[in-house]
């Protein structure tokens, strides 16, 4: 399995990689133009879309809707989910109180959620907003509770020696060591909440990208439609590596959670 | 303040459950303030037990754990076999495992209504998108774990000439497995998720049906049942998940080199 060589295998790869894509784009176009034409989106017919369908009113009004939502139920859900899991992290009692609700809400899926919303917020934004808040406090006091308790308990026996009294205990001991989980928290909530978003506006038909996306769909424009799943992807993915970068400068040590 | 290791199990589990009971009247209490939007959970209850006794819940259930199942076991088979094939191919690896990174970042509730212009909503239809939401965790811890396989063991195996399967059989999916369970755990939920994509936006059946059309008639105490019982599965199955990963932790262990 050791390779010797060191410059081979470089250039090898990029062959592969273009050899891959090459063959992934030509299955595609061929498949797709000779078995469901009209009803699957095809690289070439996605090329053509792109510039058209990105400078669209609609399509950037619908971005323009979904980013808005998405920051704002992230605010909504991150900064409480946060307090909250230093409380529930820190305060034995609360934590097994809560427990039955943070893990049953947490391991469901949002989605399944949303029927519920609907009837309770109606359709329209106040819905997806709350959705996303919810979909993304979940993380963020999960993560941000298991930060809290992470604290080593020697600290712990320090602060309490040293009688550091309770303000500063919070500041100088409890955040320090939560920090780089809430941040780790924030990078699984920011993925939770583009996906939410887009489900609620499927669901509860809200003006925004998942709108965008279903009603191209819908009328055939599958290679619009398809632009618009791009770039929710492209979101995500630029979301997230923001976050990372924000990971590795408050806590080079921490790895980044999984989900 | 001490650090919480000191937290009795039995004690955790009794304020668990006190907190639990609290919900409940508080719920009741809300419910009975405002019996349209929340019904009261002994309403709640009356409607999953009209629904079992009638059969449609039983056989919503077993349509949903139909298709989550097959659709998690093409995925399991999918992601771990795709894994050791690009674990033991440089080039497959070089040329295509870039790509299911970024496959793994286009979120599959966007692509349902494409799936639906393309295949229609029937069994196979609703199976891919569960099958698209559970693989790639799957497909990249294990190629994670494959990575981990001791690279002495693989020489000397070489060595010695040690056929392909032989290979596989003794050194590569040992020491792949437990890093797959971890896959297999997250493809879990990913399955759950999925299989509520393929109900909500293809076809109306199974669970997710049932929590449509009772939202749809704004009936709130079936809905909210519903739910409750959607967070039950989905908590057990987190459980499950766990379990199954730990299952597996002691190979891990052994195999760090």
């Amino acid at each position: 399995m050791t390779v010797l060589t060191v410059d081979a295998p470089v250039r090898k790869d990029v062959i592969g990689k273009v050899v891959a894509v090459v063959v992934l784009l030509g299955v595609w176009q061929v498949a797709g133009s000779a078995f469901l034409p009209d009803y699957l989106p095809t690289p070439a017919g996605v090329l053509t879309e792109l510039v058209p369908t990105l400078t669209s009113a609609a399509f950037l009004t619908a971005l323009g809707e979904t980013v808005v939502a998405v920051v704002l139920g992230l605010v909504l859900g991150c900064v409480p989910g946060t307090a909250a899991g230093l409380l529930i992290g820190r305060v034995t009692w609360l934590r097994q109180l809560t427990t039955p609700y943070i893990s049953g809400l947490y391991a469901m899926p949002m989605l399944a959620i949303v029927p519920m919303a609907t009837i309770w917020f109606g359709y329209d934004d106040t819905t997806r907003v709350i959705v996303i808040a919810l979909s993304a406090f979940l993380p963020c006091a999960v993560s941000t509770a298991d930060g809290a308790r992470s604290l080593p308990a020697n600290l712990g026996d320090v602060a309490r020696v040293l009688n550091v009294p309770r303000g500063r205990f919070v500041l100088d001991f409890v955040l320090p060591s939560a920090l780089p989980f809430a941040v780790a928290g924030l990078h699984i909530a920011v993925g939770r909440a583009l996906v939410g978003a887009a489900a609620v506006e499927f669901l509860a038909n809200i003006d925004g990208l998942g709108t965008f996306i279903l009603t191209s769909a819908r009328s055939f424009a599958q290679n619009q439609a398809f632009v618009g799943v791009a770039v929710l992807a492209l979101l995500g993915v630029l979301a997230r590596a923001g976050t990372e970068r924000l990971i590795r400068r408050v806590a080079p040590w921490q790895q980044t959670h999984q989900d | 303040m001490k650090r919480s290791g000191s937290d009795s199990r039995p004690r955790a589990v009794a304020v668990a459950l006190a907190g639990l009971l609290l919900g409940l009247i508080a719920w009741q209490f809300a419910g009975q303030r405002d019996p349209v939007l929340l019904a009261t959970p002994v309403r709640s209850f009356e409607a999953l037990a009209a629904m079992v006794s009638d059969g449609t819940l039983p056989a919503a259930l077993l349509d949903t754990g139909l298709l989550f199942l097959v659709g998690l076991a093409a995925a399991i088979v999918g992601g771990v076999g795709y894994g050791l094939v690009l674990s033991r191919s440089k080039v497959l690896r070089g040329s295509t495992g870039w790509l299911v990174f970024a496959f793994q970042s286009v979120p599959i509730v966007a692509l349902a209504p494409l799936i639906l212009a393309a295949f229609g909503f029937g069994f196979g239809a609703k199976t891919l998108v569960v099958f698209l939401s559970a693989v790639f965790p799957i497909l990249i811890n294990t190629v994670e774990g494959a990575r981990h396989a001791p690279k002495t063991l693989l020489e000397v195996a070489r060595v010695h000439r040690s056929g392909e399967w032989p290979l596989w059989r003794d050194v590569l999916i040992p020491h792949t497995l437990p890093y797959a369970m971890s896959g297999i755990r997250q493809g879990i939920a990913m399955a759950f998720v999925g299989t509520f994509i393929a109900e909500f936006f293809l076809q109306a059946t199974g669970i997710g049906g049932l929590l449509l059309s009772a939202s749809a008639r704004f009936d709130s105490a079936t809905v909210l049942g519903l739910t409750v019982l959607v967070s039950v599965i989905a908590a057990l199955l987190m459980g499950l998940g766990r379990r199954l990963e730990k299952a597996f932790a002691p190979w891990r262990e052994g195999s760090t080199e």
